[in-house]
């Protein structure tokens, strides 16, 4: 007898051998942790092979166990394959968790503070192993789910899914989609860099539009007029807390009514107002274990192998300068998944296009089962219901593409220019000077009148450049503008572009065809670079654009009887000249050019 | 479907895939965590210039004004872009080549005292008398016939480098550099590195001072109410310390410095040879009553010091606003009145109270100065005020001190 109070391991060498007794001990641990299946059960399940004991213990785990109480032992084969789900659901719900558990790792390295968070957002890339590969996991993760739950959306539609018993479902599934967006927009903020900041802004803006409550909602939503440390802290609040758990409850809300009522069979399997995904006939079974779980398996592999090769060599989270709110970057847009509501405020009524129109288009697609009656789920007797939904699909991708700053954002065309020439990194692009190695910035002044414009071109251009300039008086006035940009220079000579400097020869053509491209606008005008050295390994980049003024009627050019534009000329009638201006300082090291 | 039919359909190309994927995804994050210390560097070192960049456009708008657009100074402010910031020694060869000569003089003069010491060579063992004798013939094959005579040339030769050295300086010295004493750091005895020196006299600022800078810099941090943000004030740091960055200083860079720094004078404040009041009456408010007689005898021998004396209030307002920082707290009202109507508000308020019947109103304003709990004013703390002042002037400061908050006389702000 074992000397406790009870039969112990060795009681069981003793009486069956070492061997015998492993065995048994093995087996039964193997059948407590999968709530039913011991060793002999799992191996035929593995191998394909028919259960060998009744009742059937791959059913056990379903009964008894926790982790698959909510799954369904068997499905119908109709909707194992790719065919009619895609894989959508199952890809949302694989995103809920990989976001969790990316984002909870990020939470470690991360304080919401605006003097603290992009901090923060750089030691996670300069000190934290894998810091950046995880980020990147993470944003990639978000983008992908918001479009996954999109398209799970779309194809419930278009099989009809929606339809009755399954409304409900339907209508958890547009929640879940909105806090799908939601929380990738909340998520979009705390960087705190110049991207996070402005299109969180102008997604936010639409909260000021709210009717009558306006200013209470947006003082709600920043914690203050304008986004700052209450408004940061909101978001991550939302971002971390809020919006997962309304996330994780509808998720299983949603998924219990899927399985109360089955998956929905392909369309072409039933007959209009027929719902007999509750009955799956014998024939027809796969069972969960072993079929459907190595499936999943499978498809978790393959999507995790998928999103690290994208993250190690095709996406990384973008990260701009830190956020500035005294700096408004050219071009900002919120994020993609937002543009459609900033292309429809292009249409006019901030309150109407900003909140009413989205809120009615969510209601819409809410309520969208309880309105759309006709029973039938077959492609070619729901005519209707498809001309609507790709009519709003059209009207998804048209505002989408209104709202980039692209469409209806008017911007004084040598601002663009300057902008096109010096821009920061953003969105994996950057002005076309920043690239230009550095030895290749060679210091001196150059001018687009070597590459046209002007009579003459190349060194003679440059010639006839520096005589117009002394002869004009507009050397003096360079020199002023350039004073104001804190550049003081006694005086400037012209001189062509090194032809070592290949690079920055492309660029001054480049520049050169911008500004002919705008020549009505921007009269006669002629572009300057100038690169002066600054400390050992630092050059300072000014670039100066001067054009002869126009008469502006209307926003548009006013031309006259024979389509040119109006020059407009001081009272001494001298062609009235203007400049703007933009510099940027660049570092050996900073590695645009890498 | 193809892919359907062999992947989905089959269990053992589901395994296989799914093991595969699985195990592919692992060497990929291990080859990840390989290349991982290299891609932080980088990043640092990215991250480190595009700092710079953004500090030299701060640089250019916000502190090139004063320190020059080069970060040379300017009569408003010293030079950044200054060996002397850096701490570089421009005597440290000479001065070790210096040393070294020096050593070999004494060493000499050790050994040939050694020879000549009748007690001392007694004292040897042969073997160190050997060893003696083998260290003179070296020096002698070094240095020839007469060591002595060759290193004191030597050490001539390099004295007069060095005064040379230094007179090229001149100009520098002339703008306050001084080669002795070449470190910034050093001289503020500053404990940390030029980086956080730049850094925290970006955040605070730097006061104005007759002994220091006449203009003041202001305080850039938002902590300290100016307008920049930390990792501004972090890029800017970072912009002035890459003009140190791996440099070789020249005598060149030292002579383009417009400006050096100033260093705070010693005992810039006030020396007195006979104060007025030689022990601190340090007396907390609730002691007044009780050592009233102590109070009176004190503000009674300096009344009667200053009896013949005549003060000077420019000189009072000097030490009003700079040295003794009066005005510091005497100024809104809020830890302790305000400068302005001060006399006003003594001879029409303070001395209307009966605590004070039969005072004159220079007796009070002496009491107070010396013994500030005498008399604390309504909605002000006690226990405040330093109690020190009648240790730090003699009677003709404190006079001087009298005559400036008496010409304060005009309408006292708070008489409402």
């Amino acid at each position: 007898m074992s000397v406790l109070p009870f039969p112990s391991f060795l009681d069981d060498v003793k009486e069956k051998g070492l061997r015998k007794a492993v065995f048994e001990g093995a087996d039964e641990v193997v059948e407590r942790l999968t709530a039913g299946l011991n060793i002999q059960d799992v191996r035929d399940a593995l191998r394909g092979e028919a259960p060998t004991r009744r009742p059937n213990p791959r059913l056990q785990p379903h009964a008894d166990g926790f982790w698959l109480h909510m799954r369904p032992s068997y499905y119908n084969r109709q909707v194992t394959g790719l065919y009619p789900s895609f894989r959508l659901g199952w890809l949302s719900t694989y995103f809920v968790f990989f976001e969790t558990i990316t984002g909870i790792i990020l939470m470690f390295w991360y304080t919401p503070a605006p003097e603290i968070a992009y901090g923060n957002m750089l030691s996670m890339l300069n000190n934290v192993p894998f810091g950046q590969f995880v980020r990147d996991l993470h944003r990639l993760g978000a983008e992908a789910m918001v479009l996954i739950v999109f398209l799970h959306m779309l194809r419930t539609f278009y099989t009809g899914s929606y339809k009755k018993p399954r409304q409900f479902t339907w209508f958890t599934g547009v929640l879940l989609l909105i806090f799908t967006g939601f929380l990738s927009f909340t998520g979009y903020l705390l960087p705190w860099d110049q991207l996070a900041l402005w299109a969180v802004t102008i997604g936010a803006s639409m909260a000021e539009a709210t009717p009558l409550i306006g200013e209470q909602v947006n003082l709600l939503v920043r914690g203050g007029p304008e986004m700052g440390a209450n408004g940061l802290l909101r978001f991550y609040m939302a971002h971390v807390l809020l919006l997962p758990v309304l996330l994780f409850v509808f998720t299983g809300v949603h998924y219990y009514k899927v399985i109360i009522h089955g998956h929905s069979l392909p369309p072409r399997e039933e007959n209009p107002g027929e719902d007999t995904a509750k009955r799956v006939p014998l024939d027809r079974r796969v069972y969960f274990i072993p079929d459907v779980l190595t499936s999943e398996i499978m498809w978790f592999s393959v999507t995790t192998f998928i999103l690290v090769v994208l993250c190690i060599w095709f996406y990384h989270a973008p990260l701009e300068s830190h956020a500035d709110p005294q700096v408004t970057p050219l071009g900002t847009t919120a994020p993609w998944y937002f543009l459609w509501i900033q292309g429809a405020l292009k249409l006019g009524d901030k309150t109407f296009w900003g909140v009413i129109f989205p809120t009615i288009l969510l209601g819409f697609l809410m309520v969208v089962p309880y309105i759309d009656l006709n029973p039938a789920r077959r492609f070619a007797e729901r005519r209707l219901a498809f001309s609507i939904s790709f009519l709003m699909l059209a009207a998804l991708v048209v505002t989408s593409y209104m709202g980039l700053s692209e469409f209806g954002v008017a911007t004084a065309p040598d601002q663009e220019i300057l902008n096109e020439l010096t821009f920061e990194p953003a969105h994996n692009h950057m002005g076309l000077l920043r690239p230009v190695s550095f030895d290749q910035l060679a210091t001196g002044a150059f001018t687009t009148r070597e590459f046209g414009g002007g009579q003459a071109h190349g060194a003679a251009g440059v010639t006839a450049f520096n005589e117009m300039l002394q002869g004009s008086g507009e050397l003096d006035h360079l020199l002023e503008h350039l004073a104001t940009q804190f550049l003081n220079l006694p005086t400037l000579r012209f001189t062509p572009v090194p032809a070592n400097a290949p690079e920055l020869v492309h660029v001054l053509e480049e520049f050169a065809l911008l500004l002919s491209a705008e020549q009505v606008e921007l009269l006669d005008a002629w572009g300057v670079v100038i690169i002066t050295p600054n400390q050992a390994d630092l050059k300072r980049i000014d670039v100066v654009i001067n054009w002869q003024e126009i008469e502006i009627v209307d926003g548009k050019p006013a031309l006259d009887d024979s389509g040119n534009p109006i020059p407009v000329f001081d009272e001494e009638g001298n062609p009235l000249r203007r400049t703007s201006s933009k510099h940027i300082f660049i570092n050996e090291q900073s590695g645009y050019f890498s | 479907m193809d892919l359907q039919r062999l992947l989905i359909d089959r269990m053992e190309n589901r395994i296989l895939v799914g093991i595969t994927m699985l195990l592919a995804s692992m060497v990929l994050v291990g080859w990840v965590a390989i290349n991982e210390t290299g891609r932080m560097a980088s990043f640092q070192q990215q991250h480190l210039a595009r700092s710079v960049e953004k500090g030299a456009e701060l640089f250019a708008s916000s502190c090139a004004t004063c320190h020059g657009p080069d970060g040379e100074g300017s009569a408003r402010a010293p030079g950044l872009n200054n060996p002397q910031l850096f701490g570089h020694d421009y005597l440290a060869p000479l001065d070790s080549q210096i040393a070294a000569v020096e050593t070999g003089i004494a060493r000499f003069e050790t050994l040939t005292a050694t020879m000549v010491d009748e007690e001392a060579r007694a004292q040897l063992s042969e073997a160190e008398f050997a060893a003696v004798q083998a260290g003179l013939a070296a020096m002698i094959e070094e240095y020839g016939e007469d060591p002595l005579a060759t290193l004191n040339d030597e050490l001539a030769a390099l004295v007069t480098n060095r005064a040379n050295l230094i007179l090229q300086m001149q100009s520098a010295v002339d703008r306050g550099y001084n080669p002795e004493s070449p470190s910034r750091l050093n001289n503020v005895a500053w404990g940390s590195t030029v980086e956080t020196f730049v850094l925290t006299t970006l955040i605070s600022g730097r006061p104005v001072s007759n002994n220091y800078w006449p203009e003041a810099m202001a305080a850039w941090s938002q902590t300290a109410g100016g307008p920049l943000r930390n990792d501004q004030l972090q890029d800017l740091a970072n912009y002035v310390i890459n003009w140190g960055a791996g440099r070789n200083w020249t005598l060149e860079d030292l002579l383009r410095v417009q400006q050096f720094a100033k260093e705070p004078v010693e005992g810039g404040g006030l020396t007195v040879e006979n104060p007025v009041a030689t022990e601190i009456i340090n007396i907390e408010f609730a002691d007044v009553a009780s050592r009233r007689d102590e109070i009176d005898s004190i503000v009674a021998r300096a009344m009667a010091d200053m009896a013949e004396l005549t003060g000077d209030p420019n000189n009072g307002q000097a030490l009003y606003n700079g040295t003794l920082a009066c005005s510091a707290c005497h100024n809104l009202a809020t830890v302790a009145p305000p400068t302005e109507g001060t006399f006003t508000r003594v001879t029409d308020t303070r001395l209307a109270d009966p605590a004070l019947a039969g005072y004159s109103a220079e007796h009070f304003i002496v009491e107070s100065i010396l013994a500030p709990n005498a008399y604390v004013a309504e909605g002000y703390p006690a226990n405040n005020m330093p109690q020190n002042f009648g240790e730090r002037l003699d009677a003709q400061l404190l006079a001087d001190l009298v005559a400036y908050v008496s010409s304060q006389d005009g309408p006292d702000p708070q008489a409402n």
